[in-house]
């Protein structure tokens, strides 16, 4: 079998879908995979080891041709036929693309492979997806961050590798990674190591030096007898330099660790802990499995693209304006995100982080909880990933957006296999629940569970108010005013999902179909129909597991003494 | 955007349209031709620009 993976993105989203990688390698052990990546990441090549061959898209070269007056005019045409022809020549079984952006659904639209997933652009320029998740990947663009799956989650459900639990590291060590390590290892001595990225790729994104001084004096004075070792890429060597300087004058043991990315993995595999920005490092550090601790500044999103690993921790700024979209400059006078997170918090967390004190990072996290918000990284509790509030209390809000998540998981993994983990991912959620929220009290958790299911039959009597008016549109989809008396109740039945956070996530659907007044008739009524169909099945999944969480429940009470 | 690449744009946008026009009688290489120009397009399009910027979304698409 031969697979070509596509991941046109930076270097960050390549390392992060390493685990990805390695499970497909796992699934298919006797395959061919390769990887298709823009050719600035081609120096993370040696590091993949799920992977046979690398190949280069040069994206600038191709755009400096179509750009400049000397190049020859069919000489960007010539490269990229050059490119496909060689990738048509190795027959692929299966191409998969993880990127969602136009340029790469053209791309697979123009490679031949017996199946597709991920994004492919047909000839008028519309998606297709090949898989739930990945449609589902091109809709949560727009949806509330925390109510989103992380995209490595979405790649394993999308090609069926939930299952594969793989023990192989996503990254493989390298000689001349091993070797530039040694050096960084030699300054350290005996002490422990405690690796910083002060730099990251996008100046929104950064928190500033002076911060990262000031935290790191404060943990060193914690913890005199570790080493810093500041991560720098040759090109940032002189941006870090009065960084390093300023520490050694504190008479922190600080050094500068210049390396590749595969030094930069050798390191992380002999150091303690990673301070980081939202960079690439953080997902050698999750690979490496080192201790991980994310500062999450300007647009940084650590819902999609956070550290994947469980006990990660990431904090973020409150400053409401964050995250920010990428593509905009800071629009504010003075970067608020960076201000609002003080050195002293980070470098509290960062010491509880390293001593692995996992209960006293919720009081550190409250005595900072005007300013910051702390979040832990958890993947086995609810079998992907998930980041809970340290400090987060027993809350509708919170419990539905939980429940939501699994029922829409479910969901979109599709109606036959949702009868057959029903009953594992209520197991879950109970044994989740009860260990993220010790302190709520019995009655407490019937009451919510009563009060979620109750506006569940209230969703389910206004589904079949629908139906009954689907049947009776069927005849007329074509009278405007019809149509729009159906559209006024979806609108009202909209407002309605609006204030539960179990149901909230319906309203994404009823936008889509409330706000399109473009479509011809029929095709408005058929994504009417399809919407409605929708959260009919979402809503049976939803009362099911509510059902089987509250008997669960009444169970253990029963069984406990008073 | 320099004003080569303009004038290419407007190059590629009219071989697209000269293709698409033919669409009752498109065969596979006229698809492939299509994908061609598309990607050429895009790639002009976002000479500078970051992933993020060139998102596709079938929402708004639609």
């Amino acid at each position: 079998m031969k697979i070509l993976v596509v991941s046109l993105l930076r270097v960050g989203d390549v390392l992060m879908s390493a685990g990805v990688l390695r499970d497909l390698r796992a699934k298919h052990p006797e395959a061919q995979i390769d990887l298709l990546v823009n050719s600035q990441c081609a120096s993370v090549a040696p590091l993949l080891a799920s992977i046979n061959n690398v190949i280069e898209f040069d994206r600038h070269g191709l755009q400096r041709g179509l750009g400049e007056a000397s190049a020859p005019f069919f000489e960007s045409y010539e490269k990229l036929s050059g490119l496909l022809d060689r990738i048509e020549g190795e027959n692929y079984d299966l191409a998969i693309n993880l990127t969602q952006n136009r340029l790469s659904g053209w791309l697979m639209g123009l490679i031949e492979a017996r199946e597709r997933r991920g994004l492919v652009m047909d000839n008028d320029g519309r998606g297709v997806f090949g898989s739930n998740w990945f449609r589902y990947m091109n809709q949560q663009i727009d949806l509330e961050s925390s109510e989103v799956f992380h995209y490595n989650d979405i790649f394993r459900y999308a090609l069926g590798l939930e299952s594969v639990h793989s023990q192989q590291p996503a990254l493989q060590e390298t000689e001349r990674g091993r070797a530039e390590a040694d050096t960084c290892l030699a300054q350290a001595g005996d002490r422990k190591i405690v690796c910083v990225q002060a730099l990251s790729s996008d100046i929104k994104k950064d928190w500033g030096l002076d911060r990262f001084a000031k935290m790191i004096a404060a943990f060193s004075a914690r913890h005199p007898d570790v080493a810093i070792a500041i991560l720098a890429a040759p090109f940032e060597k002189e941006k870090l330099r009065p960084l390093v300087s300023a520490l050694s004058e504190q008479g922190v043991p600080a050094f500068m660790a210049v390396t590749s990315f595969e030094g930069a993995y050798s390191l992380l595999k002999n150091s303690e802990l990673l301070i980081s920005l939202d960079t690439s490092l953080k997902h050698l550090a999750a690979a490496a499995g080192t201790k991980i601790l994310e500062i999450c500044v300007g647009s940084s999103d650590p819902y999609r693209t956070g550290a994947d690993a469980h006990g990660a921790v990431i904090i973020r700024s409150k400053e409401s304006c964050a995250p920010c979209v990428h593509s905009s400059p800071c629009h504010r006078d003075h970067h608020a995100c960076a201000k609002r997170i003080p050195s002293e918090a980070v470098a509290s967390i960062a010491s509880e982080v390293f001593e692995n004190r996992k209960f006293q990072l919720k009081t550190v996290a409250e005595a900072f909880e005007n300013e910051i918000e702390v979040l832990r990284v958890d993947r086995k509790s609810l079998g992907f990933w998930i980041a809970p509030n340290v400090t987060e209390m027993l809350s509708e809000a919170a419990v539905g957006r939980w429940l939501d998540l699994v029922c829409r998981k479910i969901w979109l993994q599709g109606s036959r296999t949702a009868l057959e983990t029903i009953g594992t991912e209520m197991m879950r959620l109970t044994a989740f629940f009860r260990a993220t929220y010790p302190t709520a009290a019995d009655y407490e958790w019937k009451h919510l569970l009563e009060d979620f299911e109750r506006r569940g039959m209230e969703v389910e009597g206004r589904i079949n108010g629908f139906k009954a008016g689907i049947r009776y549109l069927h005849g007329n989809y074509e009278d405007a005013n019809k149509m729009k008396e159906f559209v006024r109740n979806l609108m009202t039945f909209r407002e309605k999902m609006r204030a539960s956070p179990l149901f909230a996530s319906f309203r994404r659907s009823l936008d889509a179909v409330i706000e399109d007044d473009i479509s011809p008739a029929f095709t408005r009524f058929r994504h009417i129909t399809e919407t409605v169909g929708e959260i009919e099945t979402r809503t049976k999944i939803h009362l099911r597991i509510l059902r089987a969480i509250g008997n669960q429940m009444d169970d253990a009470m029963s069984a406990e003494p008073l | 955007m320099t004003e080569n690449q303009k004038d290419l744009l407007h190059f590629l946008k009219l071989a697209a349209a000269q293709v698409r026009h033919r669409m009752k009688t498109m065969d596979h290489k006229d698809q492939v031709t299509i994908r061609y120009l598309q990607l050429l397009e895009d790639l002009i399009k976002e000479q500078g620009h970051t992933y993020e910027d060139s998102r596709y979304s079938a929402s708004a698409a639609r």
